[in-house]
C-alpha cells in the first residue's frame, strides 16, 4: 500500500510547490494538501496518514494545537513540523508535540530524506500497540541523582557547557532527547551531530535552560522499583558499552566522529529497556520471569510477550527522533550485526563488540570460555577474530581506571 | 562607570539570575536577601538603581522602597514581582517606583526596564540640579538685597529683570496665600496679568492645574517649614495646550527665622518630557528588530514554494526532454517514412509516464508562482527599505498611502494571522511634508494595537479572523487617515488615559504602554495634526489622524 501523507499549510503557494516538488514520489507517497488545522482533522476521520507535515503558526488552530491533538487522536502517526519561524517560543511550543522539526526554507533532499526515513521505520516495529507507545513519548525517564545534577548546574551562576554535557552524556534519556532537539533542522543546525557537550553548545544554554525548567522536557525516573531489574544495572550497562565502545573504536584507529557515534550508540543500545521498563513495568517483569521459566534468551522473551525487541523498540525511537542514522543503525542491529552487510567499522560493530564484551565482562573470560554474545561470523567478515584478547585487556584495563576513579 | 544595582529578593535563584543578566550587560550589581540586609548595603555603598521583591519575609518591598525614596532620593527603583495586581502595582508606583516587572520576566524585559529607569533617574537628577541651581542664585540675589540698604533700588530693578528674564514660573505667597510676585514667565504661562493676581488668593486665580494638589503642597511647606516638589503637574493652558509642570515649594524665612510665605519655582518640563519620549521612540526603532523574526516568516514562505517549485521545473524538464526526443524519434521515422507500431507505443508510453498532458499545463502555473514568489521577496525588502526610512527627522514629501502600504507589509506576519486588512486608498492623496520614518512607526503602532486587539478577541472565542481597515481621504489641505479594528473596544474607564506615557493593559512583553504617546507626540506637536479615535464596545476602535498637507511652522 502506498503510504499515506498529509501537509498542512495555511499558505496555498506552499502547498502548491511541495505537491509540485515532491511529485516525482508520486508512485509510492500518497499526498494530501489541506489547509487548515480544522480540515486537517476532518481528512484524518476514517482514512489514517502514516505521517502528517504541518506548518506552525497558522490562523484559528495552530500546528502545536493541531499536532497535540493528533498525538492524542491518532498517536500512531508520525509528526513533523515544517515551519519558517524560528522564535523560540514556537520550539518550546512544539517540542514535546513534535517528532521531528525542519525549518523553512528546506530544500526538497532534506524533506524527501526525513519522511521516506519515517517510512522506513514503520517497518522497523510492526506491533501497533508498541508503536502508539513510543510515539506518545515525549521524554524518557532519566536516573534520578543525574537529572537533579543538570538541574543544578544549569541554575548554578558558574555552569559551564561542558560540565553540563559531562553529566547529560551520562545519561541514556537526556542524551536521546538533547540529540533528538540539536538534529532537527529546526535549529538550522547540520543534521547527525552525536556529542551532548557539543549540542549544549549548538543549543546555547538559555535555549537549555528554558527547555528543562519552563518545558520539562527531562523528567525524572519514578516508577516503582522492579524486582528483577535494576535502573541502576542498565545505566552501568550502558555507560561501560558506550565507554568501551569508543575504547575500541580509537584502538582500531576509527576517526574521531566515527569515535563519538561509538560512544553515543553504546550508551544508547538498550535505550529500548528504558522505554519498556518506563512504560509497560509489569508486563518487563513477566520477561525476565519467561526467561527463568522457559530457560530461554532475553531476545526470545521479549519477542513473546511484546512481539519484538527492545532492539526494535529502541531503534523505533531513536529513528523517530531523527537521531543519526547510524546510531538508529547500531540500536537497531545491536544483537544481529550480520543483518549489515558492510564490511566497514560503523559504530554498529563497536556497539555490537562492546555489548558483548560488557555483559560478559563481569567474570573473568579466556578463549577457552567462548563469548557467546559476539557474533564470530561477523567479526571473521571483518577480519578481527584475533584481536579479541587485546579488547577484552583493554576493558580489564578499562575496569581498573573505573576502579582507581573511586 | 558601570552603575551599581541592589538586588533585594528572598529567592536566591531569582537574585542571582538577575545578577547574571545584569552583569552580562555591564552593570555592577548587590545582593540582599530581605529589607534589612538591603538596609545595610545602603548604609555601606552608593546605589544608582534597586530591583526589590514586593513580598518578602520581614519588611515588605513597598514599605522598603518608601524607606529609600526619603533616605536616598536618587536611587531608582524598580519592583520585580510575581504578584499580577494593579492595585500593588499602584501602590509601588506612589512609593516612588520607576518600573514594575512581573515575574516570570525575560532578560530583554528587565534590561529595557533598568535602562529606562536609569534614564528617567538621570533626567530627574539633572532636573533638580537645575532647579537648586536657580534657586541658589536667587537666594543670593536675595541675599545681597536683604544685606545692603544702599543698593536696594537698584537691586530691586536687578531682581525684577532677573524675575522677568527667568524662564520659569515664579510666584511668591505671603503666610495668607496672597500673591505678592508673579513673574513674567508666570503671566504668560497662566495667562494671568501680574496686575490682575498681585493681592489676589491663588486658590481664587483661574488656573487650570491640578489646584488641589498644589495647595496641599503649599500648605505642608508652611507647616513643616521644609521644602517641597511636585513632579508632573499637569497645566491646561487657556490655549487648550497641555503642560507638564515640575514645581518646588521653599519656604521664605524671615530675619527672626519665621516663615514669611512660599516661594513656588515651577518648570515647563514638557519639552524634556518629549525628549524623553524621542528617546523612548529611539528605543522604539529598535523594534524593527522586534518584526525582523516576522519578516524573516514573511521572506521565509515564498523562498520556499520558489525553491520547491524551480525544482519542479528541473524535474518536468528532463520529462519534457524525454518526451521531445521521443517525439524526435517519430519525426524522424515519419521523414523516412518508416513509421512502425513500436515507434508508436513508444512514444505513447512516454507520453504516459512522464504525465505530459499534467506537465504542460501544470508548468506554466509553476513558472507563475515563481515570478510572484519572488515578486513577493523583493516586495518586502523594498518594504523594509521604506519603512525604516534613512534619516527619521527630515522633512520630506511623502505618499501616505506607499507609507501604509509598506508598514502593513513588513508588520504583516503580526496581523495576518488574526486579521485580514482591507484598505481604501484616496487614489488623490497629495504629498504631505513629514518624517516618513515616523509616520511609520505611528501607522505600525496603530496597526499592532488593531492586531492585539482583535487576537484578544479571536482567543477568547469566535476563533474567526477580523479585519482591520484603513482609509485614506483628502479635501486638498489636510489628509485623514482611519484606521478601523473589529477588537472588543477601549473601555471608557481608560479611554482618557491611552495617551498617557507608560499606559498598558497588556502583559509584560507585548506592549510597554509607550506605542501611543509616542504616535500623540508624533502627530501633534511634530506635525502639527491631531489624532483620536472613535470606539463602541464588542465592535471595535478606530484610529484617525489628521495631518496638514503643509505643515505650519516647521
Ligand atoms: N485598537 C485598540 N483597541 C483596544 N484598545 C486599544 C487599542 N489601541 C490601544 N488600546 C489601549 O491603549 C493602550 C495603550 O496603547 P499603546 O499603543 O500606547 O501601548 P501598548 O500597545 O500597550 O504598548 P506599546 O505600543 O508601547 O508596545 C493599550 O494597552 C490598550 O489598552
Ligand atoms: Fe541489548
Ligand atoms: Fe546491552
Ligand atoms: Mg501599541
Amino acid at each position: 500500500m502506498k503510504k499515506q501523507i498529509l501537509f498542512v499549510d495555511d499558505e496555498p503557494l506552499i502547498l502548491q510547490g511541495l505537491k509540485r516538488m515532491l511529485r516525482g514520489l508520486r508512485s509510492e507517497w500518497d499526498m494530501t494538501f489541506v489547509q487548515s488545522g480544522a480540515e486537517a482533522l476532518e481528512k484524518m476521520v476514517g482514512a489514517p496518514f502514516d505521517v502528517i507535515v504541518s506548518d506552525m503558526r497558522m490562523p484559528e488552530m495552530d500546528g502545536s494545537q493541531l499536532l497535540d491533538t493528533v498525538k492524542h487522536r491518532y498517536p500512531n502517526m508520525v509528526r513533523v513540523v515544517l515551519s519558517g519561524h524560528s522564535e523560540e517560543e514556537m520550539i518550546m511550543k512544539t517540542v514535546k508535540s513534535a517528532h521531528q522539526f525542519i525549518s523553512k526554507p528546506c530544500n526538497a533532499e532534506t524533506l524527501k530524506s526525513t519522511i521516506s526515513r519515517m517510512f522506513a521505520l514503520r517497518e522497523v516495529l510492526t506491533q501497533e500497540g508498541l508503536k502508539r507507545l513510543v510515539s506518545r513519548i515525549e521524554s524518557l525517564p532519566s536516573l534520578p541523582s543525574l537529572y537533579t545534577q543538570v538541574v543544578e548546574l544549569i541554575q548554578s551562576p558558574n555552569s559551564s557547557i561542558k560540565k553540563i554535557g559531562e553529566v547529560i552524556s551520562k545519561d541514556l534519556a537526556m542524551t536521546a532527547k538533547i540529540l533528538q532537539l540539536v538534529n532537527s533542522a529546526f535549529f538550522g543546525i547540520p543534521r547527525q551531530i552525536s556529542n551532548p557537550a557539543q549540542a549544549v553548545g549548538l543549543l546555547g544554554l538559555d535555549t537549555v535552560k528554558a527547555l528543562v525548567l519552563t518545558i520539562g522536557i527531562f523528567s525524572k525516573f519514578e516508577q516503582k522499583q522492579l524486582a528483577h531489574f535494576g535502573i541502576e544495572t542498565l545505566w552501568n550497562h550502558s555507560i561501560k558499552t558506550g565507554a568501551i565502545a569508543k575504547k575500541v573504536a580509537d584502538k582500531e584507529s576509527a576517526d574521531k566522529h566515527l569515535s563519538d557515534n561509538a560512544f553515543m550508540a553504546g550508551l544508547l543500545h538498550d535505550v529500548g529497556k528504558l522505554v519498556l521498563v518506563a512504560n509497560v513495568p509489569d508486563k518487563y517483569e513477566e520477561v525476565i520471569e519467561t526467561i527463568k521459566d522457559q530457560n530461554i534468551t532475553l531476545n526470545q522473551a521479549e519477542q513473546l510477550v511484546f512481539g519484538a525487541t527492545h532492539a526494535d523498540v529502541g531503534a523505533y525511537l531513536t529513528g523517530l527522533w531523527g537521531l543519526p542514522d547510524a546510531i538508529v543503525e547500531a540500536v537497531a542491529f545491536h544483537h544481529r550485526p550480520e543483518i549489515c552487510l558492510s564490511n566497514d567499522m560503523i559504530p554498529l560493530t563497536f556497539v555490537h563488540i562492546a555489548d558483548g564484551l560488557e555483559h560478559h565482562g563481569n567474570g573473568t573470560l579466556s578463549m577457552e570460555a567462548p563469548i557467546l554474545k559476539i557474533d564470530y561470523g561477523y567479526l571473521q567478515k571483518l577480519g578481527w577474530v584475533e584481536k579479541i584478547p587485546e579488547w577484552l585487556k583493554t576493558c580489564a584495563e578499562n575496569k581498573e581506571e573505573g576502579k582507581n576513579d573511586g | 562607570m558601570a552603575e551599581n544595582i541592589l538586588i533585594v529578593d528572598d529567592e536566591k535563584p531569582v537574585r542571582q539570575l538577575l545578577e547574571k543578566i545584569l552583569k552580562k550587560a555591564g552593570y555592577h550589581c548587590t545582593q540582599a536577601a530581605n529589607a534589612a540586609d538591603a538596609r545595610r548595603c545602603l548604609e555601606d555603598q552608593i546605589f544608582d538603581l534597586i530591583l526589590s521583591d514586593i513580598v518578602m519575609p520581614g519588611e515588605s518591598g513597598i514599605d522598603f522602597i518608601r524607606y529609600v525614596s526619603k533616605g536616598y532620593p536618587d536611587i531608582a527603583a524598580i519592583m520585580v514581582t510575581g504578584i499580577d495586581n494593579i492595585q500593588k502595582a499602584d501602590e509601588a508606583l506612589r512609593a516612588g517606583v520607576f518600573g514594575y516587572i512581573i515575574k516570570p520576566f525575560d532578560e530583554a524585559q528587565i534590561l529595557i526596564s533598568v535602562h529606562n529607569a536609569l534614564r528617567q533617574r538621570q533626567l530627574k537628577i539633572e532636573n533638580r540640579q537645575y532647579l537648586e541651581n536657580l534657586e541658589k542664585k536667587i537666594q543670593e540675589r536675595t541675599d545681597d538685597l536683604r544685606e545692603s540698604g544702599k543698593q536696594l533700588k537698584e537691586a530691586h530693578v536687578k531682581a525684577t529683570r532677573l524675575l522677568a528674564s527667568i524662564t520659569s514660573i515664579i510666584i511668591a505667597l505671603d503666610l495668607e496665600d496672597k500673591i505678592v510676585e508673579w513673574n513674567r514667565c508666570a503671566e504668560k504661562s497662566f495667562g494671568l496679568t501680574r496686575d490682575t493676581v498681585i493681592g489676589k488668593k491663588l486658590s481664587e486665580c483661574p488656573i487650570g492645574w491640578e489646584t488641589e494638589k498644589v495647595l496641599r503642597e503649599i500648605g505642608l511647606c508652611k507647616t513643616s517649614g521644609q521644602r517641597g516638589t511636585l513632579d508632573d503637574v499637569r497645566l491646561t493652558q487657556q490655549n487648550k495646550k497641555e503642560r507638564l509642570l515640575g514645581i518646588s515649594f521653599n519656604p521664605v524665612l524671615g530675619v527672626s527665622g519665621k516663615i514669611r510665605g512660599v516661594l513656588i519655582y515651577a518648570s515647563d518640563i514638557t519639552k524634556r518630557r518629549h525628549l524623553e519620549s524621542q528617546l523612548a521612540q529611539a528605543l522604539k526603532l529598535e523594534s524593527i528588530g522586534q518584526l525582523a523574526a516576522g519578516i524573516a516568516h514573511e521572506i521565509n514562505t515564498p523562498t520556499q514554494y520558489v525553491g520547491d517549485n524551480t525544482r519542479f521545473l528541473q524535474e518536468a524538464f528532463e520529462d519534457m526532454d524525454r518526451a521531445f526526443k521521443s517525439y524526435g524519434q517519430l519525426f524522424e521515422a515519419v521523414k523516412k517514412n518508416a513509421v512502425t507500431d513500436n515507434i508508436i507505443q513508444e512514444v505513447e508510453k512516454v507520453i504516459r509516464e512522464t504525465d505530459l498532458v499534467y506537465l504542460i499545463e501544470e508548468v506554466p502555473t509553476a513558472i507563475g508562482q515563481t515570478l510572484e514568489g519572488v515578486e513577493r521577496v523583493s516586495k518586502i525588502v523594498r518594504s523594509m527599505k521604506e519603512f525604516s526610512h534613512p534619516g527619521v527627522d527630515e522633512r520630506t514629501s511623502v505618499d501616505i498611502n506607499k507609507a501604509l502600504e509598506s508598514t502593513i507589509t513588513v508588520a504583516r506576519n503580526e496581523w495576518k494571522y488574526v486579521a485580514d486588512m482591507k484598505t481604501d486608498f484616496d487614489p488623490g492623496m497629495p504629498l504631505v511634508s513629514c518624517s516618513p520614518g515616523e509616520l511609520n512607526q505611528v501607522f505600525l503602532n496603530i496597526i499592532i494595537n488593531a492586531a492585539h486587539a482583535i487576537s484578544d478577541v479571536v482567543d477568547n472565542g469566535s476563533g474567526k479572523k477580523g479585519i482591520i481597515k484603513i482609509n485614506t481621504r483628502s479635501n486638498g489641505h489636510s489628509v485623514e487617515i482611519r484606521i478601523s479594528d473589529t477588537g472588543g473596544g477601549i473601555p471608557e474607564k481608560i479611554q482618557p488615559r491611552i495617551f498617557d506615557p507608560f499606559f498598558t493593559t497588556k502583559q509584560v512583553g507585548k506592549g510597554t504602554g509607550q506605542g501611543l504617546a509616542i504616535s500623540h507626540s508624533v502627530i501633534v506637536e511634530k506635525h502639527g495634526g491631531s489624532m483620536g479615535f472613535e470606539t463602541k464596545m464588542g465592535k471595535g476602535t478606530t484610529f484617525i489622524i489628521q495631518l496638514p498637507v503643509l505643515s505650519e511652522g516647521m
